[in-house]
């Protein structure tokens, strides 16, 4: 975007490019002409418009249609002739998306921010993913410019929208019984060739875009799209659309598909359709997106890319030439053409095709420049998100940290428990009553202890919440899930958690360490309520430490039921604790745990000490040892401690000496 | 119509597949955890693996698992490693946050926990 006029240009005339009467008889171009066309793809790109983490409010240079844009700009240095296009999933994946679609909405007159860039950058076209459909019908249809003829989009004039058409053949409308977006368009598309002696001719290459998404977005976005709209099969509407697409002139055929590959027998609704696709009669090139993974990729050790009929060295699906570009930007697709004019139209040399995907990130690991025009058109949108993001949702009188999560300190657990237990608790009651009697208890660990060094533990200084500051109460982007276990399930769950610590001979005069740093933090999970009391014996080897387990006061029976809440790397077999791999889950949440929390947050406006950082549920089994037993974190915090109610924990020295930043703490264990 | 009943043929014998692939892994978990059953940990594995060669993402992640721990077969942590990246490749969240939990890389590791977020927006409910 360095040549901002030319663009400005490009958006003006392509309309009429577009509206080009593309029936014309005159043939394309005079037989023995040839001309080189390179297709461009994006997909996936997830509103990165530019590198930018607004949870962690920092650069990411990783990411970024900014940093694609410099392909793109590469691409059409290099080939005379480009067609760009997106496969979809767009407009929806961060901050920034859901600013401009939830927080505020987007005018009708105003141009979604992805798409004011995508503009700029000259797209040709492009499909629609099933994240397009996550903010209902209604602003779909706004945003990308249509009148969908739905039921409940009320939509008397059609909104700004993107300078280049979308094209989706599969999702129709219940009430017209018509696909809501164009099935397909052929662009005609002025290239420059050559002609049979080799002299630079203009010809016109019509295109024909036909677009797909996963049909499996009835069941994802059922809420907004039930009884309003259905899908056909990927198979079955290109079986459909490419013979009246070859009828109506296209040279070529680009499908679209928001899928992947997958050999499985093929169905209507099954989401990733690329395979059979390939085999549809017609299709010249296939641009694939949805499984965010890079093809052409001879490295590749996925499975669908060993599938019969993949060539994943040179980017063939049964002879189709097939590029899928990853995602968020960090690839180009390239699929580079050959085309020769047999004088009726265009045909494709197919020995002579080249794929790739074309990296954002260098060999010696920097990464392109961002094309700072991008972030001047997104600017104040961008600005905009990030005041979004440090908004307070509530706020703290306590500071929350995981200095001491270890030795029991609560202050950065607590909250999380507690907004787990209430969600779960509430989604019981009114869908599982047959586990209605159960207690509900809920599970979290302390993501962050010290792993990349003495500041990296979770520090929210008490004050004002916002978003961000939900992020670093729960850094992982788990979704919430929760398990029904029996007492001893429970207590071997406690049991690999208290797996953390060293056994300590109580007799042994020299200093030993508390934490078995082979065992992650976030694989000590531990509930942080008055319901659930336990002691874990460190005089004991690892799987018999847990004692006094009980329930309100009285000891756990080991057939004794509970529901507990966690997240679904846990409840799938995450940390491999024992009976936990999927057979227990009685809720798969489609909530994350950090939006669980941020809700939770919300509805309570203000956490307080007493009621969301002071309760512990275990302690250390009490015993008298002879030497020291000490652990490691930042110095000089001992005052947390004491806050947390830690009265057995003291500073031993202010640098433990091993170079990386920590103090050397002790716990006494008689106390 | 003889391609029509040899494709329905395939159909149906490729459903049998999905469906044994289903089969086997709970199967296999009962097999695990005693469920209904005695624990059995040698017939867990076979169960769990004959699913995770079918296929099934879930079946490559707890058949990751066992194969790490020595759970029912003998402990092999490449082939374990290779069955956890083969989760993740068919976008198992719990595989590609735990390939996230391990990487060295903090860029990598975010990343991957990325596509973790991402596709547990895909994931069938219960």
């Amino acid at each position: 975007m360095r040549h901002s006029i030319p663009c400005q240009i490009g958006i003006a005339i392509l309309p009429a490019v577009l509206a080009a009467p593309v029936l014309a008889a005159k043939p394309a171009a005079p037989k023995g002409a040839s001309a080189t066309l390179a297709v461009l793809e994006t997909t996936d790109l997830h509103s990165n418009v530019v590198g930018y983490d607004y949870f962690k409010l920092a650069a990411e240079p990783s990411i970024g249609l900014d940093r694609t844009a410099r392909l793109i700009a590469q691409a059409r240095e290099e080939f005379a002739n480009t067609v760009l296009l997106d496969n979809g999933d767009t407009i929806q994946g961060n901050a920034l998306a859901d600013w401009q679609a939830l927080v505020k909405p987007l005018r009708c007159d105003q141009t979604l921010g992805i798409y004011k860039v995508m503009n700029a950058l000259n797209y040709d076209g492009g499909s629609i993913g099933n994240h397009e459909f996550n903010y209902g019908l209604a602003y779909l249809s706004q945003v990308t410019g249509s009148r969908f003829q739905v039921a409940g989009v009320e939509q008397p004039k059609r909104c700004a929208g993107p300078a280049f058409p979308h094209v989706l053949a599969n999702v129709y409308s219940v009430k017209t019984k018509q696909p809501i977006f164009a099935p397909y368009r052929i662009i005609a598309k002025k290239v420059s060739a050559q002609d049979a002696n080799g002299r630079p001719i203009t010809a016109t290459v019509k295109v024909g875009i036909i677009g797909f998404t996963p049909p499996t977005i009835m069941s994802w976005d059922k809420r907004w799209l039930d009884g309003k709209v259905y899908t056909t099969g990927v198979r079955e509407a290109a079986l459909k659309y490419i013979p009246e697409m070859r009828k109506k002139g296209a040279d070529i055929i680009v499908a679209i598909a928001h899928g992947g590959l997958d050999a499985s027998p093929y169905t209507p609704t099954m989401e990733n359709a690329g395979w059979y696709l390939a085999q549809v009669p017609g299709v010249d090139a296939m641009l694939l997106g949805h499984a965010h993974q890079l093809f052409p990729n001879a490295a590749s050790t996925a499975p669908q890319f060993n599938l019969a009929g993949v060539d994943k060295a040179k980017g063939m699906v049964h002879g189709v030439p097939t590029v899928m570009a990853n995602l968020w930007g960090k690839h180009l697709g390239v699929i580079a053409l050959q085309l020769r004019a047999d004088g009726k139209r265009w045909t494709i040399e197919k020995d002579r095709t080249v794929v790739e995907a074309r990296a954002a990130q260098n060999a010696d690991k920097s990464f392109v420049a961002a094309d700072p025009g991008v972030m001047e058109l997104i600017r104040a949108e961008h600005e905009a998100t990030i005041g979004y993001v440090k908004t307070p949702v509530g706020s703290t009188d306590f500071r929350m940290t995981t200095y001491f999560a270890d030795v029991g300190d609560p202050s950065a657990l607590a909250v999380v428990n507690a907004a787990q237990t209430q969600y779960v608790k509430n989604y019981v009651a009114a869908n599982l009553p047959q586990y209605a009697k159960l207690p509900v208890l809920s599970m979290s660990a302390p993501f962050k202890s010290g792993l990349a060094g003495a500041f990296d533990f979770t520090d929210v200084p008490a004050g004002n919440l916002a978003l961000n500051n939900a992020a670093d109460l729960y850094l992982y982007p788990n979704a919430l899930y929760a398990v029904k276990v029996d007492g001893a399930g429970l207590k071997a769950w406690l049991e690999t958690s208290a797996r953390r610590f060293n056994t300590i001979d109580p007799s042994k005069p020299a200093p030993q360490e508390l934490v078995n740093a082979a065992v992650p933090s976030y694989n000590f999970d531990t509930p942080t309520s008055s319901e659930i009391s336990y002691e874990i014996d460190l005089t004991q080897p690892a799987g018999a430490r847990i004692r006094k387990l009980a329930l309100r006061g009285a000891p756990v029976a080991p057939d004794q039921e509970f529901i507990v809440a966690t997240n679904n790397y846990r409840a799938s077999g995450g940390g491999n604790f024992p009976g936990l791999d999927g057979s227990k889950t009685v809720l798969a949440s489609p909530d994350t745990s950090r939006d669980v929390l941020i809700a939770y947050i919300r509805e309570t406006r203000t956490l307080t000490r007493a009621q969301h950082g002071a309760t512990r549920s275990w302690r250390f089994t009490p015993v008298k040892t002879a030497g020291p037993v000490v652990f490691h974190s930042a110095p000089g915090m001992l005052a947390l401690a004491r806050e947390a109610g830690l009265e057995n924990v003291s500073q031993v020295a202010a640098d433990d000496g091993l170079g990386k930043g920590f103090a050397l703490y002790a716990v006494d264990l008689a106390k | 119509m003889k391609t029509l009943v040899l494709a329905l043929a395939l159909l149906c014998a490729g459903a049998a597949q999905a469906g044994d692939a289903r089969a086997d892994y709970e199967l296999g978990l009962r097999y695990r955890n005693g469920i209904g059953v005695a624990a059995d940990p040698v017939r867990a594995a076979r169960a769990i693996e004959a699913a995770a060669r079918d296929g099934m993402p879930e079946a490559m992640f707890t058949w990751s698992n066992m194969l790490a721990a020595g759970e029912g077969v003998v402990a092999d942590a490449a082939e374990a490693r290779r069955w956890l990246e083969a989760a993740a490749a068919l976008g198992f969240p719990a595989a590609l946050q735990e390939l996230a939990l391990r990487a060295p890389d903090p860029r990598e590791a975010e990343l991957l926990m990325r596509q973790a977020a991402h596709a547990l927006q895909h994931q069938p409910g219960l």
